[in-house]
């Protein structure tokens, strides 16, 4: 219960920094935070209090093993969203990098000023 | 195994990967190569599921509940349809378009492995791969985005960028919380949990956040204001992609996931989607209405014809699916193809600011009659296809006794006609500016001809398109083929 309200926390802190903050460096920042939140929570889906890895060695009891094994499932949605937002973290800072030698500046607010 | 329901996504990665290794000068080649070679897998796919029903295949050998299933039903085959004629026609306008400097960037494998992501996003029975697909489709257009970084560009990318991720972390965690609740990620399997638990207050939590999730990507009311701020700053032809495309497959998500997973939600939000759709439509034409550039007028109604898509799915009866499903072909057809002229105008007289612009029609005739077909049928004149479209959508929702909107429909249809006859009579008719040069060559107007021919030929023949319509909608509510098809597929 305590990591998913850790989730929930940090979920908070991220949408707070994509939504209210005006710098765009600090939007991407509150955005990353947000998938870090969903990913927490999806790893916690599968989490059973002191678990076992699920790899079944030889010999182990079926039954035994299925009541003890984490669910494996979110842990590979996990890596894969972790990759995904490995390359979406990176196109985002490159093109925060791309917006403040263009226009000189990371301000959202003063971004919507200039016509779009 | 059936070859052809991953014949067209893997035709489009593999063309991808191709353009990008070879040398630059042999990109256009193999571009338009892989996605004529796409557009022959999708018609042989749509041949296919219209005689024989719905075609699977499970991925790797592992069966439905372990492994990710493609489906191709009567819905997804149409889609994949449209995506490779959109596709194809864009092509052709971007091989003409396309600077020295765009090919070496990548423009043609973007484009691409764009395609390919709409392409699974259609097919998947997955959740988890839809999440997947949504954000190869939105890396891709992304990068579409800066590609050259001209003028607004890197600013309209970030607008585009901030509200799309953030609803597919929406997405990602609505499935995982489905599959908390379910223990399945297969859009059958989980239906039929999803049913056995009935309408808990959890089931609720994950409709909402998944209907959230693909109203963002949809560009439906009130979240919306991304679509006008970033698609204008883009080159035309990629504004047609993305304006016949990107929504389109927000609103396909809403409709698969609301017929085949989640259908009980629908009698509590069913209202509120017709509110929404109310909302989207009005918000949308009177944008667009207020704009005087044409690719930002035409981009304001994507949003406004969003509007129109969504009220199929709010009323939920085959006749308002049907409606939906001729809807978004016709629609998508008719606004890639107004984009595609409006590209043509931006190259020959360096701007699409209509108070600038005038008497097209006299200094390029072809170019200002597909147009006015196209801008004629979006706006639902008979007997072109929007014609049928619009009549269908107030029809089913007559039928339904939805009379508010049947109003706002209506209304919005002759907003709609009047946007369009103001960008008629400034740019198109009057006194023109300068004819530099007559006439736009033969084959720069190819695409349009194209997607024009389709906006008549499904006016004149809307008998049997409704009839494909229909069957979609009628399987869509049934589902029984859907699963069906997974059944027979099994390894």
């Amino acid at each position: 219960m305590m990591m998913y309200a850790l989730a929930a926390v940090l979920l908070g802190v991220g949408l707070y920094g994509l939504l209210v903050k005006r710098h765009l460096l600090k939007k991407v920042l509150g955005l990353l935070i947000v998938e870090h939140a969903v990913n927490l929570f999806l790893i916690q889906l599968g989490y059973i209090d002191g678990g076992i890895a699920p790899i079944r060695t030889a010999g182990e009891e079926a039954a035994a093993f299925v009541g003890n094994a984490v669910d494996p499932l979110p842990q590979v949605l996990v890596l894969t969203s972790i990759v995904i937002g490995l390359g979406l973290a990176m196109l985002m800072v490159a093109l925060t990098l791309r917006i403040y030698q263009r226009y000189g500046s990371l301000d959202a607010d003063r971004m919507s000023e200039l016509k779009g | 195994m059936n070859a052809f329901v991953v014949a067209p996504i893997l035709i489009l990665l593999a063309a991808g990967i191709v353009t990008q290794l070879a040398p630059v000068r042999w990109r256009r080649g193999i571009f338009v190569a892989g996605v004529t070679l796409h557009l022959v897998s999708a018609v042989f796919l749509f041949a296919q599921v219209e005689q024989s029903g719905p075609q699977a295949v499970h991925l790797g050998g592992w069966e439905a509940p372990l492994g990710i299933a493609l489906v191709a039903d009567l819905l997804a085959a149409v889609l994949v349809l449209l995506t490779a004629l959109l596709g194809f026609a864009v092509t052709l306008a971007l091989t003409r378009s396309s600077t020295h400097e765009d090919l070496r960037a990548g423009v043609p494998a973007l484009v691409c492995f764009l395609l390919a992501g709409v392409d699974a996003a259609f097919l998947t029975a997955d959740l988890f791969h839809l999440y997947v697909a949504f954000e190869i489709l939105l890396l891709a257009s992304f990068v579409l985005f800066v590609v050259g970084c001209d003028g607004e560009r890197p600013r309209a990318a970030a607008r585009y960028l901030l509200p799309a991720v953030l609803s597919s972390m929406l997405l990602l965690a609505g499935v995982g919380l489905l599959y908390g609740l379910t223990g399945t990620l297969s859009m059958t399997d989980a239906g039929a949990r999803i049913a056995a638990l009935g309408s808990t207050p959890a089931v609720g939590v994950v409709a909402a956040m998944l209907a959230v999730s693909f109203a963002l990507k949809a560009a439906a009311f009130p979240v919306f204001a991304w679509l006008p701020a970033s698609y204008p700053a883009v080159p035309s032809e990629l504004a047609a992609l993305f304006s016949g495309l990107l929504t389109k497959v927000g609103v396909y998500a809403l409709v698969r996931v609301f017929t085949l997973v989640l259908p009980g939600e629908l009698e509590w939000m069913g209202t509120l989607l017709l509110i929404v759709a109310g909302a989207t439509m009005v918000f949308g034409v009177l944008g667009a209405l207020a704009q005087w550039g044409m690719q930002r007028l035409l981009t304001f109604h994507v949003v406004s014809q969003v509007g129109y898509l969504l009220v199929g799915l709010g009323i939920g009866t085959v006749g308002a699916l049907a409606a939906t499903v001729y809807y978004l072909f016709h629609n998508s057809v008719a606004k890639t193809s107004l984009l595609l002229t409006t590209g043509q105008v931006r190259r020959r007289h360096g701007t699409d600011e209509l108070r600038n612009l005038g008497g097209i029609a006299r200094t390029d005739p072809w170019l200002a009659a597909f147009f006015l077909i196209a801008a004629l049928g979006l706006a639902g004149i008979p007997p072109l296809s929007g014609f049928w479209a619009k009549l269908l959508v107030l029809d089913s929702a007559a039928e339904a006794g939805s009379w508010a909107i049947l109003g706002v429909a209506a209304a919005v249809g002759v907003l709609t006609l009047l946007s369009m006859a103001k960008i008629w009579t400034t740019a198109f008719w009057g006194e023109g500016a300068e004819g530099r040069r007559a006439g736009t060559g033969l084959l720069a107007l190819l695409p349009t001809f194209l997607l024009v021919l389709v906006v008549v030929g499904l006016g004149l023949f809307a008998g049997p398109a409704l009839a494909i319509a229909e069957r979609a909608a009628a399987d869509l509510l049934d589902g029984t083929a859907y699963v069906d098809a997974l059944r027979r597929a099994a390894p």
